[in-house]
């Protein structure tokens, strides 16, 4: 063994004595339970120590990303072979698309007995749609985690869904039956996150049930999809604890619509994805503090016409992803905590920030100003100085402004008044302008900033890649820009033209909640 | 929560326990505090707590570090002790968000340690039964070699390899998958 002393002292010298093989057995498994499931297994190599470890503790079956060298042999040896319990049981699309009768050989492995943790990710777009095997019922009671997507629930299998200890429930682009769902949902004693969304080609939309927006007071986080929403269901929502919903691809009707929110008295957290069937939106909570919505198109649907945040006193984070109908309105009555909004889009037909009034690109009397505004992002078609420069008025302690703006945008309107203008003298640090082109409409309005924003930071233009504008370009339009007469000496101008600066890094990502 | 926490600790502020440390030190904490160890939990229902609890596994120097982190949590544990989505969920629920940054920053700040201090506190957390602790200072471990290769991981913590090339050469066989 003169490795093994070479080893020794190789180890004497450089580093000290192997405090870590001191743990207990149980500890050491659980460590290694916490690894990606190849890593565990490679823990085995460290030492004759460490080499029957893995094999006892609780396994993580996470056979994920394409480098996987876990096919369905081996999930087939680790489930025979492994001697300790089942934490977590995840199986993505290419291990499930075999043999069903593999995937329920799986389930009935004494190892997954008390498993906590089950993920069936099911191959999309297979016809017909795979069904989850009864075998996943024999885990079910210690199930705290459970997601099955791109599956169904067998018709008859109502009375055999049993979920008690279920904290997280995820169903995904799923097909399932009233009576399954209220089966489910009758069972879980404790649900704290769940997730709906219906298989997107069933045609017409399911009709949610009413049971299963009546279940639960401990629901803090919920996202339904790809479903109707019956005003007899909607009317009857109490979610009192629920903080977060998400309502994807839904159609609701205005009135069904409010009644479910105002039935969350505690949400701060409202997601709207091209969601159809009403005309008016109204925010009106005293809880909200973010709102994100992105408007869908369709030729058959109701389509949001109107956009009123009624009072928000918490609200800080309004992101909304369009118009795309011509002739939106949007009115902020009141929101005083308000702190990032995006989009404002030049085709909103009216757009009220109090006694502010916008129509179109015009301004028609900017009155009230809302100082609490940092963070704002504009999706202007016509690059418009002058509009930017009422923005900055409405909005005096802009720090960071975003513009996306059309390609060729000529004719831009010079602004010729130099009245004291807050935002610039005092507030507004950073600028980014996506699809910068360098004419002279662009040039004009980038070099407004140059030569006037006192303390900018930092200037960002964005070209197109398709461009690929020369560096003798680059030059000749830092030239144009007269950087020397620049208004804030220390401020970084930057032609960019990887696309990385958009106003979402300023909101703080969601995590996604189901993973 | 947080008042629900700060509340039952009013309510325990009179019931304060002694607990002891091997070397003999004596540490004053709140009923609150110390109950966020299931075993001393234990101990005080069974009224076994009088005159002080004696930890022989604990050093005062570990035991200190450990009252730091149950007074910290004490607060957010009442109700879901061990809850171990409270922090994740910190992105998106408002719950007590600053409250809940102000812990993972704090958690952050405790897991700045050396690895005999952590590897301590892991012992003192698993015999004092306290899951939050536990798997706090495991998940460090565990990130600590993640990505890492078998032999990264031996250097890192001193590992002496005492596998012969026809036993690695065995577990390679074995799984095969992993070693891909």
């Amino acid at each position: 063994m003169g490795v093994v002393n070479r080893a020794q002292a190789k180890r004497m010298r450089s580093g000290g004595p192997d405090l870590i093989s001191r743990l207990p057995d149980e500890i050491l498994g659980s460590i290694i339970s916490l690894l990606p499931t190849e890593q565990g297994a490679r823990t085995q190599i460290l030492s004759s120590r460490w080499r029957p470890l893995w094999r006892s503790a609780p396994l993580n079956l996470e056979p994920y990303g394409l480098a996987s060298g876990i096919n369905e042999d081996v999930v087939s040896r680790i489930l025979t072979e492994h001697r300790g319990g089942a934490r977590r049981f995840k199986a993505p699309p290419h291990i499930l698309h075999g043999d069903p009768a593999t995937l329920d050989r799986w389930l009935r492995s004494p190892v997954l007995n008390d498993l906590q943790e089950l993920r069936l990710y099911f191959p999309p777009f297979a016809l017909p749609m795979r069904t989850i095997p009864q075998s996943a019922m024999r885990v079910s009671s210690t199930l705290r985690i459970a997601h099955f997507s791109c599956c169904q629930f067998a018709v008859d299998a109502a009375h055999r869904l049993h979920f008690p200890n279920l904290q997280l429930l995820s169903l995904l682009s799923v097909s399932i039956s009233d009576d399954c769902l209220h089966a489910v949902l009758a069972s879980c004693l404790a649900l704290d996150k769940f997730q709906l969304v219906y298989c997107y080609y069933i045609s017409p939309k399911p009709l949610m049930p009413p049971s299963t927006l009546r279940f639960s007071s401990t629901l803090r986080v919920a996202r339904f999809g790809h479903c109707q929403f019956p005003d007899a269901a909607a009317l009857k929502v109490h979610f009192p604890n629920l903080q977060y919903l998400e309502l994807r691809m839904v159609t609701v009707s205005e009135r069904s619509l409010h009644a479910m929110l105002s039935s969350c008295p505690a949400l701060n957290n409202l997601i709207l994805t091209a969601n159809f069937g009403f005309r008016k939106f109204m925010i009106n909570s005293l809880k909200l503090k973010r709102v994100e919505m992105c408007f869908g198109r369709s030729d058959t649907e109701i389509e949001l016409e109107e956009l009123i945040v009624v009072n928000a006193p918490c609200l800080e984070i309004l992101d909304q992803r369009g118009p795309y109908v011509a002739n939106m309105h949007i009115s902020i009555v009141s929101a005083p905590k308000l702190k990032i909004l995006a989009r404002l889009n030049d085709n909103t037909s009216r757009l009220e920030l109090g006694t502010t009034v916008f129509e179109g690109r015009h301004a028609v009397r900017v009155a009230t100003t809302m100082r609490s505004v940092k963070v704002l992002a504009l999706k202007l078609h016509n690059l418009s100085l002058h509009m930017t420069i009422n923005f900055m008025k409405c909005f005096p302690c802009l720090e960071k402004l975003y513009i996306k703006t059309r390609i060729s945008t000529e004719n831009v309107e010079l602004h010729n008044s130099l009245d004291r203008n807050e935002c610039l003298d005092f507030h507004l640090k950073k600028l980014r302008i996506r699809h910068y082109s360098g004419k002279r409409s662009h040039l004009a309005f980038a070099r407004f900033f140059v030569l006037n924003a006192s303390v900018l930071e930092s200037l960002v233009l964005i070209i197109d890649p398709e461009m690929e504008e020369s560096d003798s370009w680059i030059e000749k339009q830092r030239r144009k820009l007269q950087l020397e007469k620049r208004a804030s000496i220390g401020c970084e101008i930057k032609f960019s033209s990887v696309g990385d600066s958009s106003y979402h890094s300023d909101i703080q990502d969601l995590s996604e909640p189901f993973e | 929560m947080a008042s629900a926490g700060s509340g039952d600790e009013k309510a325990a502020a009179a019931a304060m326990i002694t607990l002891i440390s091997s070397d003999n030190e004596k540490f004053e904490v709140t009923e609150a505090t110390a109950t966020l160890s299931q075993t001393i939990r234990h101990m005080i229902e069974d009224g076994c707590t009088d005159g002080g609890v004696p930890l022989p596994n604990v050093t005062s120097k570990i035991l200190a570090r450990v009252i730091e982190y149950c007074k910290k949590h004490a607060t957010a544990a009442a109700g879901e002790e061990g809850s171990s989505s409270s922090f994740s969920d910190a992105a998106f629920l408002e719950v007590d968000r600053a409250f809940l940054e102000e812990l993972e920053e704090f958690d952050d700040a405790f897991l700045e340690v050396d690895r005999a201090t952590l590897f301590d506190l892991i012992l003192a957390a698993n015999y004092l039964d306290i899951k939050g602790l536990l798997n706090l200072t495991c998940q460090k471990v565990a990130d600590s070699v993640k990505g890492k290769t078998p032999e990264q991981i031996r250097e890192m913590y001193n590992i002496v390899n005492d596998l012969t090339p026809e036993e690695e050469a065995e577990i390679r066989r074995e799984t095969q998958w992993a070693f891909e």
